[in-house]
């Protein structure tokens, strides 16, 4: 509760034109925002400019942000419906060199463990941009930024009913997609222990 | 209870599956946070407007409003060569500066100069080859698109997970 006064402070003086407050904010909430956007975008490029596009949005409008709410919360809207504008303007999906260097077998030296551990994690990102960018973005407030369903519907817009109907089918898709690619990772692992 | 379709779940199965997901998820190492690039916070503030939110906001709506009117003053430019181009072609170049004062008049000069200008590029629009010629460009345009989003595709190296 003292953080979220704190915040609301902040924002007033912000208002002001104190930019030293809103740079608290901003220190405080870069890490929040940057991995909401990598996580949708799976671009860290795409990912550092949303985020300052982000800020900028949400430093013009300023104004419109209610203090009941968690700073965050409202950022993270912000931050969502960025997301999924940009996800929209995506007229196509390029192979990048990251979903390249996935297929191809490690050429490097090093702990084989290590790079399994890796992997393990760049699975599930790749298994995450699998999932529509409606039920992605769910997931992606649920458990990576463990929040509440009435905190998501908050930040969403949507009803409490959709949100867990979309966390459900993404469930399931996620599941289905480290399913098959989970598989190859433990042929891996056996094959190095 | 009886449910109305297969993605309506009890509170208990929603429990369930939420722990499901979470355990699978730390088999693999998730959730994990994403270090952001170190300067990226000193980015963000470098690109924040001087002015107050307010003033900003206004400054951001008024710059919207300047481009919105650019660009429909060049469209209606575009459109009014098109007319005036169309007219030279297909009926008369003098027409229209006879009907706003004349040749020999200011207004009728410069209106027939562009008049003169516009007849080319009408003559481009209604050639025979044009319908060839709009794939190639089209095809070419393409080519470098592709190339530039290619050329932006090197990204960077991806961020490090904690």
């Amino acid at each position: 509760m003292d953080q979220q006064a704190d915040e609301a402070r902040w924002v007033t003086q912000a208002l002001a034109g104190d930019q030293s407050a809103f740079t608290r904010l901003v220190e405080r909430y870069t890490g929040v925002v940057y991995n909401q956007a990598y996580r949708m975008l799976h671009d860290a490029q795409e990912a550092e400019d949303a985020v300052q596009e982000i800020f900028l949005k949400a430093y013009t409008r300023l104004d419109t942000f209610d203090a009941s709410r968690r700073f965050v919360n409202w950022l993270l809207t912000i931050s969502s419906n960025h997301c999924i504008d940009r996800l929209r303007r995506r007229r196509h999906t390029w192979v990048t060199l990251d979903d390249v260097a996935f297929w191809l077998p490690s050429s490097q030296a090093g702990p084989e463990h290590r790079a399994l551990q890796r992997e393990r994690r760049e699975i599930v990102q790749h298994a995450l941009q699998q999932l529509p960018e409606q039920y992605r973005l769910v997931m992606i407030l649920r458990y990576w930024h463990d929040l509440a369903y009435n905190e998501i519907v908050e930040i969403t817009g949507l009803t409490e009913s959709t949100v867990k109907t979309r966390l459900h089918r993404g469930r399931k898709m996620l599941a289905e997609a480290l399913g098959s690619d989970g598989e190859t990772l433990w042929n891996a692992e056996t094959m190095t222990s | 209870m009886e449910r109305r379709n297969d993605d309506e779940l009890t509170a208990i199965e929603e429990q369930t599956a939420d722990e499901a997901i979470r355990r699978l998820l730390a088999r693999y190492g998730q959730p994990t946070s994403v270090a952001p690039p170190p300067d990226l916070t000193a980015r963000v503030l470098a690109r924040l407007p001087d002015k107050p939110p307010a003033a900003a906001a206004l400054a951001e709506r008024q710059r919207r409003r300047h481009v919105r009117v650019l660009v429909g003053m060049l469209l209606s430019v575009l459109l009014v060569l098109l007319i005036l181009g169309s007219w030279g072609v297909l009926v008369n170049s003098s027409g229209p500066a006879e009907l706003l004062g004349g040749v020999t008049s200011a207004v009728g000069q410069l209106v027939l100069v562009l008049v003169l200008a516009a007849k080319p590029l009408v003559h481009v629009l209604f050639a025979p080859g044009v319908t060839l010629l709009l794939p190639g460009v089209l095809l070419v345009a393409s080519a470098v698109w592709l190339w530039w989003q290619l050329v932006q595709q090197t990204s960077p190296a991806q961020p490090v997970e904690a």
